[in-house]
């Protein structure tokens, strides 16, 4: 009974900070969309050649596509945390979430659904609404053969988005690292996003990584995975514990820093 | 000639500073190249003899993997070249008119000049920084014919560098100017994939979709894609077409933005820059 009231007021508690930032996204609706488009064109430009020059076009979209969506979720987590931490701090927004008592965890939680629904999704239909006509394939293509694998990316990439965005967070408040650093982090993030666990050197550690384990799960909804899905879904569970774990700690470890420290101006 | 040499002066001094953010777009831009030959073979076990055998057949000529690799490190260099113009010229002109900057060069100069000579600084210190990652990395793949190689198409990224900022001032000293638009910061941000997705880039011009190519038209870079991809594929002889369409290109750029520029400058002048 306890549990299920203290499940109850964690639910009730994101969806307050989802409401929130829902109407604080509502400010940044062209760049939304600015965000949204500019992903898609990129994955486009890349995208048409690996498909032109694969053997089969049909395998390369759908190996590629949900790496796509895991790389642009996964990326704007990241970029909302030095936002969260650069922009928010001299504008002040920064001190008016602290004396709500919020922190990045939080900040990322409310941008959440809307970074996976109004920038990932529709990035990821334009892109591969662009490519089918270039490659000729039917838009069917695109309607996963497994609804529940796909439901279940969705929300293995809601604890990832969260997870990058604090890793970040982190790397931001106890070092001095730069913008352009955390540029290659994300660049690295990206490509392990589209690499398929096979292009790892072995399987555990192709699994490891959150962002691989989302986009294969993504595949097996549309059944182009490298690994099976009765090893999949046991590493989901596992992964998506001590992501959540790592989470929660570097979320406490942040806190305790900006608490005793603050947070620096940088421009 | 002093202004060019001032604003010569100013890239360098600023170049220095930004030195990080040029490394991670070179590493973007070879990776973007790389991905496309071996990006197949790592996600869909495509062998890299089928990518290069495919690409052959797209540009009609017999590749050998060397020759597949130099095509497309060589073009990456149009994603750097093409980031680093746009994003620079989009952010001098927000710092000039938000900072109030431009209200000291109108002192001294016509924004029409201002804006030229920046153009030029910018190109000739932009192009070689852009690209210089190419010397190492055509070594690696053709010794110092590959150097060679870079040699003779500097002066396509140098008249191409030029033509796109000359592109990005009719675009953008108009809206910064003429129109209210604040954030004009981020207008590269989607410009500039969307000339490289319709520009084509790593596969000919012709592939690509007509509503793509669209926008990439107005811009010089489908041309200099072209111009690149049958230089590096030795077919000088199909130059002339391209090189025509970019002087037309250049003169309608020229054209205007020195009638935008003018209309901006009257405005500034009288109500001042920062104001309008």
């Amino acid at each position: 009974m306890m549990c299920v009231r203290i499940l109850v007021r964690l639910v009730r508690r994101a969806l307050t900070l989802m409401y929130i930032g829902f109407r604080l996204s509502l400010y940044y609706i062209p760049l939304m969309i600015m965000y949204a488009l500019s992903a898609a064109l990129w994955f486009v430009f890349i995208l048409n050649p690996v498909a032109l020059l694969a053997k089969s076009k049909s395998q390369a979209l759908l190996t590629f596509l949900p790496g796509l969506l895991t790389a642009i979720v996964v990326s704007c987590g990241m970029h909302e945390s030095t936002e969260f931490l650069r922009f928010y701090v001299r504008q002040g927004i920064f001190d008016m979430f602290r004396e709500c008592g919020l922190g990045v965890l939080h900040y990322l939680i409310a941008n959440v659904l809307f970074d996976i629904f109004v920038i990932g999704m529709p990035s990821y239909l334009l892109s591969a609404l662009i490519v089918l006509y270039y490659t000729g394939l039917s838009p069917t293509l695109l309607i996963p053969h497994s609804i529940t694998m796909f439901v279940l990316g969705l929300a293995a990439l809601v604890i990832s988005h969260i997870l990058f965005g604090m890793i970040v967070a982190c790397l931001y408040t106890f070092t001095t690292l730069s913008e352009v650093w955390l540029g290659m982090l994300e660049a690295f993030v990206a490509v392990c996003s589209l690499l398929p666990v096979s292009a790892f050197p072995s399987t555990i550690a192709g699994l490891a990584l959150p962002v691989t384990l989302v986009t294969e799960i993504m595949r097996a909804a549309y059944g182009t995975n490298t690994v099976p899905t009765n090893i999949l879904l046991p590493a989901l569970a596992l992964s998506g514990a001590c992501q959540i774990a790592a989470t929660y700690l570097m979320h406490k470890l942040c806190e305790r820093h900006i608490a005793k420290r603050g947070v620096p101006l940088r421009w | 000639m002093r202004l060019l040499q001032a604003l010569l002066y100013r890239e360098i001094t600023i170049l220095k500073k930004r030195f990080p953010e040029i490394i991670t777009l070179w590493i973007f831009s070879i990776l973007f190249g790389l991905f496309v030959i071996y990006g197949p073979s790592v996600l869909l076990n495509t062998s890299v003899e089928h990518v290069v055998d495919r690409l052959s057949m797209l540009f009609g000529k017999k590749l050998s993997l060397e020759d597949a690799l130099t095509l497309m490190f060589t073009l990456s260099a149009v994603i750097s070249m093409t980031t680093m113009t746009m994003s620079d010229f989009a952010q001098q002109i927000v710092d000039d008119k938000f900072s109030g900057a431009i209200d000291h060069v109108l002192l001294s100069t016509t924004l029409v000049r201002y804006y030229i000579s920046y153009a030029i600084a910018l190109s000739i210190v932009t192009t070689p920084v852009a690209t210089i990652y190419l010397v190492p990395l055509l070594y690696l793949v053709k010794g110092l014919g590959g150097v060679l190689i870079y040699a003779y198409l500097l002066p396509v990224f140098l008249l191409s560098c030029i033509l796109l900022s000359l592109y990005a001032s009719s675009i953008i000293v108009p809206l910064a100017y003429l129109t209210k638009i604040q954030r004009l910061w981020i207008l590269p941000s989607i410009i500039v994939p969307m000339l490289l997705a319709g520009s084509g880039v790593f596969i000919p011009l012709t592939i690509v979709p007509l509503f793509l190519k669209l926008l990439a038209y107005t811009s010089p870079l489908p041309e200099t894609c072209t111009i690149l991809q049958d230089m590096l594929l030795r077919a000088a002889g199909k130059l002339a077409l391209p090189l025509t369409l970019l002087t037309m290109l250049m003169v309608l750029y020229v054209l205007l933005y020195s009638g935008t520029a003018k209309i901006a400058e009257a405005r500034a002048r009288t109500q001042g820059a920062a104001l309008t």
